[in-house]
This record gives C-alpha cells, structure tokens and sequence, in this order.
C-alpha cells in the first residue's frame, strides 16, 4: 500500500491560471513601525488634526488607560465622546528633511499638552473642554487654542447635564450655541469666546428640550464668521440675530428649508415660494428660481447653487446674476467641481445606494458606475473615485479615469481613504474591507505603475500640511491605536 | 405466532359465488377458495405469500397477490404465511361444490425484527468508501430528527454540529462549507430549510440516504470534506396509488403515489411550513414561511424529475436602523433532471441532463440568481473480477446579480462582493476507477480501488485545475471482522462558509481548497446483532475557506482575503491546517430494543496568523446515543442525547501598564452541551388505511445553544472588552405532534 500511496500523492497537485490583471502590486516589505515617530504614549484614539494659535497643525487623539480597568479613570473610544484626556502634538516642520535628523529629533521637536476633563469636542482650531463639578451641579466649559497658554483660554459656566454644543464653521469655532437636554430648559443660549454679548433665546412653545432635533419646523444656523443665528420657529418665523449684540432681524415666515449663504450674508429657503435668497441685512428677496425642489439635492459651490428638479440638474448663481438653468438632463445632484469649471453629476440620487453612492457623469460619459469620493486630480487632468462603493462599510476600489474619455483604471482594492499628493502620486488605506492589522497605507504612483508601502496596519491617515508629512493611525494590540508621524516617501 | 383477536375478522369481506359461474367441481366433496391477499393498510397485493389448509392443500400467491385453492368442502383451517407479516390464521367455511371469493390481509411485522441502519464499508453502491447507510421506515422516527431523515446525519461519527438546532454540519474537521450534498446524482446547494427543522425532500420518497464522512472514491468531486448521497425512489408499483398527508404544528406535507397504464410511475410530494404562529409566541416581527415540493416520473428506465425547495425569513424592521423597511432573507433552488439508466451485459450507463435555478438574497434586498445547465455520465464495466468506472460531468452556469426587493432605499449591493457578481462559469470533472477484487488474499477476500479525477473551474480570467487521486481497500481476515481505509486528495474551490444556493464558481482567484486524507478503520461483527466499529482519521487542509464565528474577538484570526470585498470578505479566512480523530460507533440493528452510541475524539487546528491553534469548530469529544424501543400496540418510544464538548473562543488579557490586550487564539472553550430528545411514535393500522399519531420534543432539556460570542464596550472606559467576552445563545425546546396518515 505504501508503494501505492507515495505515487498517488505525488501525482496529487493543483494547477492555476490567472490572467486577472492584480492592480498595481504592492513591491517591497512593510517598513518598520519602530523607525517613525511615536506620538501617544498608550493606546490611543484614531487622530484629528486641530491649527494651533500659531497657525501650525496639531495631531490630536484621546489617550485612553488613564485609569484602571474596571475602575472608571478616562478612556476614549472615539475621538471626543467620552474622552478623559487628550493629548495634543504639535506638528512643527518636517524633521526628517535634512541630515543628521530623525526619530530622535522629531521626539526633540515636539511639543506636547496633555489635557485631563470630563469630555472634549474638536473644531478647527478649538479645543473645547468639559469639566463637572457634581457637588456644585455645574459644567465648565473650557475654550483652548492649542500652543496657548491656560491663560488665554475662555472659559464658560454652564448647568450640569448632557447638552448640545454646535458652533460656527470658519475654523475659528469661537461662537458656539449651548443647549442643556434637560427638561428643566427654557433657554438656549449663544457664547462667543471674547465674552462680547451672550444671546439667550427663549425655547419656542412645544418644544421637547431633550430633543430639539426632533422639534418639526425648528431649527437654527450660525453664520460661519458666528456674527448671526439665524433661527426658524415651528410657525415659520424666521429671525436673523446678532450674536454680536442681541440684536435680532425679523426675515418674515419662512419654509422650513434653508441654508445659509455666507458669501453673500444671505439666506437660501427652498419652498413653494421657490428658490430665495434673503439678505440677513436690510433688501428684497432675490428670487433664485421661481420654483422649490427637494432641497436635499441643493449644493453650494463656486458662487453658485445646483439642485435637481425635473429630472435635471439645474444651476443658479447665488448673485441672481443669471437666471436658473438646467445644466444635466437627468442629472440627479452635484458631485464636485473641477479645477476649470467641470460638472461632475449623478443621475442616481443621494439616497439610492448606501453611503450616498451613485453613478458619475461628465456631461454624456459616464466616469463612474456606483462609486463616491469622486475628486478631481489636481492638474485637472484625471478623476480619482471609489468605484463599487454602495456598502454598508466605507471602501471601494480607488479607480482613476483620465479626462475626458479615459479607461477606468483601479489602483487599489478595498480603500477606505485616499489623497492625492502634489507630485500625482497617491495615498491610500487599502485592504480595508473593515479595520484591522492587515490594512496598510500604500502610495501608488499611477504614472510609473508602482505601489509602495508607507506604513503597514494603518487604518485611516491624515496628510499633513505641505505634504511633506503624514499622521497615520496604527492598529495596535487588540484595542486601540499607535498614532505615527511618518514622512511621505519620496519618489524613487 | 399468535394473531391479533381483530384479524379474525379479516375474512369479513369474503362472499360467496355460486359454482355454475365459477365452474362446478369434480369431486363433489371439494370447495374452491379464491381471491387476494393485501398487506393491511394498503393496497398493496403480497406476491408469494402461501396459503396452507390443515388438510394438506396449499398454494402461493401470485404476483397481483391471487390465489385459487382447491379444499375439502366444509370448515377448514387456514394459515397464510408471506415473509415479512405476520402470519394469519382462521377457519373458513367452505361449501360443498361452490366458489368462496375471498380477501385477506395480512399485518406487515414489527419493523424490529428487520435488520436497519447499517455501517458498511462495501456493498452494492455506486461508490466506493466508508459510508453510514440510512434507510427503511426507521428513519423517520429517530428522535431528535423531527421526522426528518437528513437530520439524523448528526447523530452519526465524525460530525459535529457546531450550533445546535442549525442545520449546519462539520465533517473531520473541515468547514460547513466544503461539504456535498447529491440528490439522484444532482449537485444540489442545501439539503436542509434554512431556518426550520426540515429537509427540502419529502422524507417518505427518500430511498437512502449515504453518509461519507471522508476518505471516498473518485466518483464525488470538488468537495474538500464529507459527502452526502441521498436517493429517492420511484413511485410504488404494488399498488395502483398510495396516498400520504401529514399534518404538524408547523408544517403540513403530501405524498401522492399513482401507477399509470405502459408502465408509468408518478410520484408526486410537496410540503408547506407556517411556522410563524410559532415564531410570533416569541417574536412578533419576525416571520417565516417554507415549501418545498418534488415530482418524478419514471418510465423503463428514464427518470424525469423536478423538485425546489424556498425558504422565506422576513424582520418586520432591521434593528440597525438603516432601513425602516422589512427586510427579506430569500433562499429558493429549483431542479429539473432526465437521467437514463440501461444495462447491456456487463456495461451499466448512467446519463443525465439537468436544469437548475438558484435564488438569494440578503436582508437589504441584493442578492444573486443562477441559472445552470449540467450533464453527467458514467459508465461502469464488470469483468471477472475488475470493475472499472469512468464518467464526466459538467455544468455551465450565468450567475447575476439582483436586487430582487427593487424599492429598497440605500441598497448595498456591492455588499455581497464577488458572490453577487455577474459572471459565466463553467466547472466539469472527469474521472476513472478500478476496483479490484480478490477473493483470497491470505485466504480470505479483499479489494483494492484506485483511481484519479480531475475538475476543471473557470470564471471570468481565472481557470483553476485539480487532479485528485485516490486509493481505497477492504480486507476481511475473519468471518466478523473487517478492515478498510483508504487515502486521496480532495480539492473544491472557493466556497462560502455555509453552502447557499447561488453561492458557487466565484472568488476563483484563491485558488483550490485542499484536503489531504487517510483513514483506517475496523469493524467487528459481535453476537446478538451487535456491531462495532472504530476508524482514525487524518486530514491535512490547505487554503482552505474558514469561517470567522466570533467577529470581534478575532485577535490573531488570518486577514481576510485581499481580493475579495463584502461579505465574502468578512466571513472567508484562508488557512490551513490539520483535522485528526478517532470515530467509534456501536451499535444494534435488530430486535425490540435498537439503536447505536457513535463517539467522536477529534482535534482540528488551523495555522493562524499567530500560530496553530483549535479551530473555530474544534470539539473534542462528542458523543450521541440513540435507542428505540418497541413497545406492544405498535408503540416506539425513541430517546436521543447529544453530549459534546463546548466550542473553542478567545478570551484576552488586558495589560493595564500597556493597555493593550493579548492572549492565544481559542484559548477557552464555551460550556458542555448537552441536549436530550424523546419521541413517541404509536401507529393504527386499519384495513386500506394506517393512522400514526407522533410526538416529539427536540431539546428536551431546555440546553442553550450558542451561537457566538461577543464583547462589550465598556460604557465608561470606551474600550472592547476582550476580557468579557458574553454568549450569545438561546434556550429552546421544539415539540412536536403529528398526525400522519397513509393508503
């Protein structure tokens, strides 16, 4: 039987023939995690990056293990939800340019803050900081600029209790709205960190004050500069008011759809009265489009307004320095804008696949089939998207096509982000059908048909200002991430 | 053997002729009795069966079971014996001269005294390999079951069923997803509803079910692990029709029988399940509902078949949240096959077409359709003591994708990756055997089979080949003792961890699971019917397609595929590794009192990412036992237990210095399991017709069945708590009563 089984199992074998083509295969090994710098010192959160009061960014994640299992102490899971400490890195200037630099003299270079409270939120260039007192039932708000001196931040004293923060979006994020979810409210107010005015609003008759967002017909918007609060109540009053002195603007009874429109100190309603522009300062209404459309298709870009209505997608500068037009039969929203004006549309509506996935257009071509993050290349010349990306996760094939009529080619395969450098070169977290060791961030030069490793188990990245650097995020142990600065790998 | 006080009336029907019709008799002393004999219960004429007057005449039955006997005129004392029945006595009055027309019936015996499972290493299969045979009547009332033949597949060595309750089966340590399920020689995708208790066929047109659990011929290909072959059987030629309808608290089935003019056979069987009722007792959103059915005509020879199979698991509202629609599990398969089968000498051939269609679609609505063709072949040539076996098979198949609940808002159809790609793909084998046999080796008798196959898979720019040979012997050196093993290769592509309908010839480009094996085994035949058997195993798995149970707690499982996307990515591992064990099975097949204690020590490891650890599915002692009693009045009580040790899981350690958490893959193991199922069957036979009333109660012991593990977040500290890891399971218990009856 032996002399039997021996040819048996030698003759046992199995052939392959695979002419799929593997999208620009990964050369070189990982390099290792030990050469780049560290930035937390226990497992950490995934990193944000907030502009220090010196205009140079700032990696920061929340720092997990500063207690004990099972004892309480202050772990985060996400970057500011439940989030006992903080830790803040500044990103100073590349140190790995130039000789006799490197690990240890980025570790000479940093400039760290480490920051203990009961809670945190991150804005632009805020650092917003939350602090109970359970004896004196209040909440200390604590605005922080990173790279400032205690000093220097404002500070707030607020009732204790769960509450909603919502600030303006010029970067600054020194105006902010603060509304305790108690059903003891009766007022939400309006702080601006130079303690100038504080506004305080009555909550309007029927609302629930644990659930605002919940309240039909109420809502309410700060100005990105936060000089306005502009506020819809429930009977379709609209008031614009100044957060610099209380004043308020009554802007008469408005639909429920509106958006702000800071470039011209507007705002844009969407109703049966159409498509309206509303100066937040004295003047008429300027009428946009006669009639209203789903406002949830409305993007603002360049000056202009597209939406979809009437199975096209139409386009108005916000100026009304043109009438309405349509620009795309059958176009459904807006995806991007290219550097000289393109339009890059989708016949499929926002809510047609997962993740707001769809198909993309260039005028009659098709770019993509069913994809998001669709961004123009810089030189315009190409587009760079995550084809087949209606999933319940956050991944696609990075697929660039080559303006105007080029083949689809896929970089990478299951990417979960991506960046394009300034050279044409690409980053990207591949191998992320869902977080784990095995994804790596690669940097894919389309050009010369190369990928190279950057840093391996890297599950998000973010790239730091001048491209030079990067903060990557590591998965390590089995809870929790290494935060990494790496430098971006030059050409070969 | 005594009859029953109540046959003596089985002469009731009989009646009286006058002797000018029938023709007058010679011996004006003489009587004539004529007429039928029928198996009770049925319409079922019994060939053979001989009739003895005390006097000394006697005659036997024909084929249509009729009889014409010339007695001695006046009361005469009649026995009427046929093999398998009880027999009949009484006394009938015969009149001088006359004709006395007559129907008798007879009481099929006590299936006890009839030999029933059997393990058998050869035999008149047409394949070869150690397999457990399953057949007769006794395999719809093994507890633990529900009537369901295919169920008892669980009770047997080397079979594991990870999540009790779920039909989901591991074989050698292998994957639920490298099993084989045939039916009439048709590949099909499930034998099992998915989310009930039932087989997708009829139980009572089940002919065999055979049990591979490895190491067989090269007549089964691409499938890495065990094989099931299950037959059903013609419509019933002994009667002109047969009838059957059984009604269950969740379930209602049909079996209709008729024998056509020119030698046609017709069998027709379906069943329905509406187990929602049932289901709302514990959740109102959910609801469930399943059918199968199964037609075959057969004429000299040619078989036309069609059966499909649905099941239907609709939530009234995911609980994610990301669709307030109801959501929709959809599992269908369809199947329409023509096979010949002719003899001419020594040459048998077998030939078949068949057609399929296979539906699925997942809870957000996408799903996948596949329309196939397949044929077969095959040709088996007996010559003086070598048999020799060739064949082909193939099958072609359009796999799309669909989106089958068309207003689903935020459909994720690339959710399902490459499973709900559209493609073409075509697989086929080819395959040749010997089997030789040697009637004294050493002085007493033994075979040897030998043989290789090949199969051929290609989808879209990938064509993957395997060639498997194999090698199978048998050795009786004693009268009660035999010996036999075997070794071969066994290569399946890419498969899903659950075999699905529609779910196959995709993600080529991982190329071929493999699995290495040997087994050696023994059987002993032991007085008092009794039988032992013991047979060791060893197989060696490369690439693989695991399974990842416990999804969060995944520390150290191997990454998922690089190539796939969806789900096929979150649930496909690529690993190797070994599955190893000893199966020893006792058992008793004939008499009052039967049944068989089957007793599995495995060990199956996969090389992870971090090192060899136990495999998911890897349990090392399991042990079932079943025993049937039969019991006076036609009574069989039935009781099976289930023992078998916990599955493995991980648990992390944390380190508070570092806080990170560490430890080895499935380095503790879920509790015992032990499950307890009673069943009751009591049957009344009547003249044309049988009732039977069933009882039975899966899980009589209220057990637990888990199904994963998870760990929590900790609401405080925001971290997974790896060192916390919490079952997730369910209590159940499933009775049952049924009705069931038959002509």
């Amino acid at each position: 039987m032996l002399a039997l089984a021996l040819p048996l199992t030698a003759a046992a074998c199995t052939f392959e023939w695979n002419d799929q083509k593997v999208p620009f295969p990964l050369v070189g090994d990982p390099p290792a995690l030990s050469g780049f710098q560290k930035l937390n010192h226990v497992p950490a959160s995934r990193a944000a990056l907030l502009t220090g009061s010196d205009g140079a960014p700032w990696a920061a994640f929340c720092e997990f293990w500063s207690g004990r299992l099972g004892e309480g102490g202050g772990l985060g899971g996400s970057i500011a939800r439940n989030c006992k400490r903080m830790h803040l890195t500044r990103m100073g200037e590349s140190p790995w340019v130039g000789p006799g630099c490197g690990r240890t003299c980025v570790a000479a270079l940093s400039t760290d803050e480490i920051i203990d409270a009961d809670g945190f939120a991150l804005h632009g260039r805020e650092l917003y900081q939350m602090r109970d007192d359970a004896q004196a039932l209040t909440r200390t708000v604590t605005l922080h600029r990173p790279g400032d001196p205690a000093a220097a931040d404002a500070s707030f004293t607020m009732p204790a209790g769960r509450a909603l923060l919502y600030t303006n979006d010029d970067g600054a994020a020194d105006v902010f709205v603060y509304w305790v979810l108690d059903p003891a409210t009766t007022h939400y107010d309006v702080y601006r960190r130079d303690h100038r005015y504080q506004l305080a609003l009555p909550l309007p008759a029927g609302i629930d004050p644990t659930r605002p967002e919940q309240a039909a017909g109420f809502d309410f918007l700060l100005s990105a500069d936060g000089s306005a609060l502009v506020v819809h109540q429930p009977s379709g009053r609209m008031t614009a008011y100044s957060t610099l002195d209380g004043s308020a603007r009554e802007l008469g009874t408005r639909p429920p759809a509106f958006v702000l429109d800071n470039l011209h100190d507007a705002v844009l309603t969407v109703g049966e009265d159409g498509f309206r522009s509303v100066p937040l300062s004295d003047g008429p209404d300027l009428v946009l489009a006669p009639t209203g459309f789903d406002p949830a298709t409305l993007t603002l870009a360049s000056g202009a307004a597209y939406y979809a209505s009437g199975g096209s997608l139409w386009q108005v500068p916000l100026d009304g320095s043109a009438a309405a037009a349509a620009i795309a039969p059958g176009g459904a929203r807006l995806l991007t804008l290219g550097p000289h004006g393109e339009i890059v549309y989708s016949r499929d509506p926002g809510t047609r696949y997962a993740g707001g996935a769809g198909d993309g257009w260039l005028g009659d071509g098709r770019l993509m089939e069913r994809g998001r993050l669709l961004r123009f290349g810089q030189d315009g010349a190409r587009v760079l998207f995550l084809e087949h990306a209606a999933t319940i996760g956050t991944y696609g094939d990075l697929t660039s096509v080559a303006l105007p009529d080029g083949a689809p080619v896929t970089l990478g395969l299951n990417v979960h982000a991506y960046r394009e450098l300034p050279d044409h070169r690409v980053l990207a977290v591949e191998n992320a059908v869902y977080a784990g060791s095995w994804n790596r961030l690669v940097v894919i030069d389309q050009a010369a048909g190369t990928k190279h490793w950057v840093v391996p188990s890297t599950v998000d990245f973010v790239l730091l200002p001048g491209a030079q650097d990067l903060i990557a995020d590591v998965v390590s142990g089995a809870s929790g991430y290494d935060i990494l600065r790496v430098p971006v790998p030059v050409p070969p | 053997m005594r009859p029953l006080p109540f046959l003596r009336i089985l002469a009731a029907c009989a009646c009286l002729a006058t002797a000018a019709g029938a023709g007058a008799t010679a011996d004006p002393a003489r009587g004539r009795l004529s007429g039928r004999v029928f198996e009770r219960a049925s319409a079922v004429p019994i060939a053979g069966a001989l009739l003895r007057a005390r006097t000394g005449e006697s005659t036997v039955t024909d084929a249509d079971g009729r009889f014409d006997l010339e007695v001695t005129a006046g009361e005469v004392e009649l026995t009427i014996a046929a093999p398998g029945y009880e027999s009949l006595h009484l006394t009938e009055k015969i009149p001088a001269h006359l004709l006395r027309t007559v129907e008798y019936r007879l009481l099929p015996q006590d299936v006890g005294a009839r030999p029933r499972y059997q393990t058998i290493v050869h035999g008149r299969s047409a394949h070869e390999g150690e397999r457990f045979v399953l057949r007769e009547q006794e395999l719809l009332q093994v507890p633990g079951a529900a009537g369901d033949p295919f169920r008892v597949i669980a009770t047997l060595p080397g079979v594991i069923a990870p999540i009790p309750v779920l039909p989901i089966y591991v074989v050698r340590g292998g994957t639920p997803g490298m099993n084989g399920f045939f039916l009439d020689g048709m590949r099909v995708p499930q034998l099992f509803h998915l989310v009930f208790v039932d087989g997708i066929v009829h139980p009572r047109i089940l002919e065999r079910i055979d049990f591979y659990p490895g190491t067989y011929d090269v007549t089964f290909g691409r499938n890495a692990s065990g094989v099931v072959d299950a037959a059903t059987r013609p419509a019933r030629t002994d009667a002109r029709q047969h009838g059957e309808v059984e009604l269950r608290l969740y379930d209602s089935s049909l079996l209709a029988e008729v024998r056509l003019p020119g030698g046609v056979q017709v069998l027709a069987a379906g069943r329905y399940g509406y187990p929602a009722p049932i289901i709302h007792l514990v959740d109102s959103r959910v609801d469930l509902s399943y059918w199968d059915y199964q037609l075959r005509v057969d004429w000299q020879g040619l078989t036309a078949e069609a059966l499909g199979s649905y099941d239907s698991l609709t939530i009234a509202q995911l609980p994610t949240g990301r669709t307030n629609a109801a959501a929709q599990l959809l599992v269908e398969f369809h199947r329409l096959q023509l096979r010949e089968r002719t003899r001419r000498g020594r040459l048998e051939l077998e030939t078949a077409l068949v057609g399929g269609l296979d539906r699925m679609s997942i809870f957000s609505g996408e799903g996948v359709q596949k329309l196939a063709l397949a044929a077969r072949t095959g040709a088996r040539l007996h010559l003086k003591s070598l048999t020799l076996f060739a064949g082909i098979d193939g099958e072609l198949s359009r796999f799309s994708g669909e989106n089958f609940q068309v207003d689903q808002p935020r459909a994720a159809p690339d959710e399902l990756g490459e499973l709900a790609g559209n493609r073409d793909g075509i697989v086929g084998g080819a395959y040749v055997q010997g089997t030789l046999s040697i009637p004294r080796l050493g002085g007493h008798p033994a075979t040897l089979t030998a043989g290789v196959r090949a199969d051929l898979y290609h989808a879209g720019a990938v064509t993957l080949l395997g060639v498997d040979p194999r090698v199978l012997f048998r050795y009786a050196p004693r009268e009660q003792l035999e010996i036999f093993g075997g070794f071969g290769q066994y290569s399946q592509a890419p498969s899903f961890p659950v075999p699905l309908p529609g779910i196959d010839t995709f993600a080529l480009q991982l190329g071929l699971q493999r699995t290495l094996e040997g087994s050696l085994g023994a059987r002993v035949g032991l007085p008092r019917d009794l039988s032992v058997s013991a047979t060791a195993y060893y197989g060696h798995f490369e690439n693989i397609n695991d399974v990842v149970l416990d999804y969060q707690g995944a520390a150290c499982t191997s990454p998922p595929p690089e190539s796939l996307s969806g789900v096929a990515s979150y649930v496909t591992r690529q690993v190797s590794g070994d599955g190893y064990g000893l199966e020893l099975l006792a058992r008793r097949q004939v008499g009052r009192l039967t049944g068989w204690l089957a007793y599995t020590l495995s060990r199956a490891e996969r090389l992870y990412s971090c090192g060899r650890a136990p495999s998911d599915f890897d349990q090392t002692h399991v042990l079932n036992g079943v025993v049937q009693a039969r019991l006076p009045r036609r009574l069989l009580l039935g009781a099976r237990f289930n023992l078998q040790t916990g599955r493995p899981y991980t648990r992390l350690q944390p380190d508070v210095a570092t806080g990170t958490f560490s430890g080895s893959r499935n380095n503790e193991r879920l509790p015992t399991y032990l499950q307890l199922d009673l069943r009751l069957d009591r049957e009344w036979i009547y003249q044309r017709w049988a009732l039977a009333l069933f009882v039975e109660i899966l899980n009589a012991t209220y057990s637990e069945s888990i199904y994963g593990v998870t760990f929590p977040k900790d609401p405080v500290l925001m971290v997974t708590r790896y060192d916390q890891p919490q079952f997730q399971g369910f209590r159940w218990v499933l009775p049952s009563i049924g009705v069931r009856g038959r002509f």
